[in-house]
């Protein structure tokens, strides 16, 4: 990624493939890619990149002739150029090429150490799950399902719709609409415009408006590499348990088991009196299995500095609950490996 | 992904690959031998302006 321009050539940059779609002044008409905790591409699809190909070609087309050439099939274009060397910490420390997911990383430590860190800025291009849409796999952008309840359903999207335009953003495929929501930082709500089918005529463009939740960024960080440069100080090393190590423990497989190793000082293993040896079987009263990782991701969709976290542990044999305010951001790493 | 881009529309798009980690080596699939992908930007824009054709980027993750 080295010399890159990262406002142009935007994306999520903990996944591993991603695609863009540019005329030959370098604007953006499209972007592809993206993924899930669930899998690295289990979001793409043969047939959705074609059919994203395919609109490209038509808007390309559309653009070079006179009469129909409008600035509304691009994507809004960045306000100026950023490179990896403009993060002062990466600049300075680091060495060789720069791996998409440093960029992630580095971004954290440098907004740490610049006093600007922000949970929600962890949170990177939201799914459409988080506002209630599930698109239909083999198109990208059409509304296979919607969620009772959700920002989606109360704003009117039904299954069909395809989803045209997010504000000032065009919607070709699936991660447009995940950029879309991803540049939404302070606002509350967008304006999606969606094709909808009206029988026998020509599907009619309707407007709707999509008003967000508290928390409707908050995803799965569980996968991210870039996790481990979140500033959380977790305060002890530890490990999820594998199966013998349960079975000895008389803890079935299924449930949460992280073990605390070793403890190095202060941090959230601090604020709740973690012990070396502590089995940590619930948070907030959560007691599925999950990693090492998924237990942070866990924490920081639950918490933020100052709320209080309440942990059940087993030690010596006793169950235990822990409670104490989760600590204040803080890391002294200055680099990434 | 690499051997699943096998579709009509590449043939309107000027293709760029990028890869993240230029640390190994890229294998070439069959389908590297029948598409021409450019891997430089400035060159793979000027392929763009003179075919009139768009380009389709790829960055992915070399391991």
């Amino acid at each position: 990624m080295n010399g890159v321009d990262l406002a142009r050539f935007e994306f999520d940059y903990d996944t591993t493939w991603q695609a863009f779609f540019l005329d030959a002044n370098l604007n953006v008409y499209s972007r592809y890619g993206g993924r899930d905790e669930k899998s690295a591409d289990g979001r793409h699809s043969v047939a959705s990149l074609q059919h994203t190909m395919n609109e490209v070609l038509v808007a390309h087309e559309r653009r070079r002739r006179p009469e129909s050439r409008s600035d509304a099939d691009l994507q809004p274009a960045p306000r100026s150029k950023t490179t990896p060397e403009d993060i002062p910490l990466l600049k300075a420390g680091h060495q060789g090429c720069v791996h998409c997911h440093q960029i992630a990383e580095y971004r954290a430590l440098q907004s740490f150490h610049d006093g600007k860190f922000s949970r929600d800025s962890i949170f990177g291009f939201p799914l459409p799950d988080n506002v209630g849409i599930n698109f239909d796999l083999a198109h990208g952008h059409r509304v296979d399902a919607v969620v009772p309840e959700s920002p989606a359903a109360k704003g009117g999207l039904a299954p069909g719709d395809v989803v045209t335009r997010v504000d000032d953003v065009p919607v070709r495929s699936e991660q447009d609409f995940r950029w879309a929501l991803h540049r939404v930082v302070e606002k509350r709500s967008v304006v999606v415009t969606a094709l909808r089918a009206a029988g026998s005529k020509p599907s009619q463009p309707v407007s709707i408006k999509l008003d967000f939740h508290a928390d409707w960024r908050k995803t799965d960080l569980g996968w991210r590499k870039s996790l481990r440069s979140v500033p959380l100080p977790l305060g002890f090393l530890g490990y999820a348990l594998g199966r013998e190590e349960r079975r000895t423990a008389k803890l079935p497989d299924g449930r949460l088991a992280i073990k605390v190793v070793s403890l190095r000082g202060g941090g959230l293993a601090g604020n709740l009196g973690l012990e070396k040896g502590d089995l940590i079987v619930s948070l907030a009263g959560r007691s599925d299995e999950r990693t090492l990782d998924d237990f942070k991701s866990d924490l920081l969709r639950r918490y933020a500095p100052g709320d209080k976290v309440r942990l059940t542990v087993l030690r010596d044999g006793k169950s235990l609950e822990l409670t104490g305010p989760f600590p204040p951001w803080d890391t002294t790493d200055t680099s990434v490996p | 992904m690499q051997h699943r881009l096998c579709f009509a529309p590449l043939n309107g798009l000027i293709l760029l690959v990028s890869a993240c980690v230029l640390a190994l080596p890229m294998p070439a699939s069959a389908q590297d031998k029948v598409l021409r992908w450019h891997d430089n930007l400035d060159r793979a824009a000027q392929a763009s302006r003179e075919s009139g054709k768009p380009l389709f980027v790829v960055f992915r993750c070399v391991r």
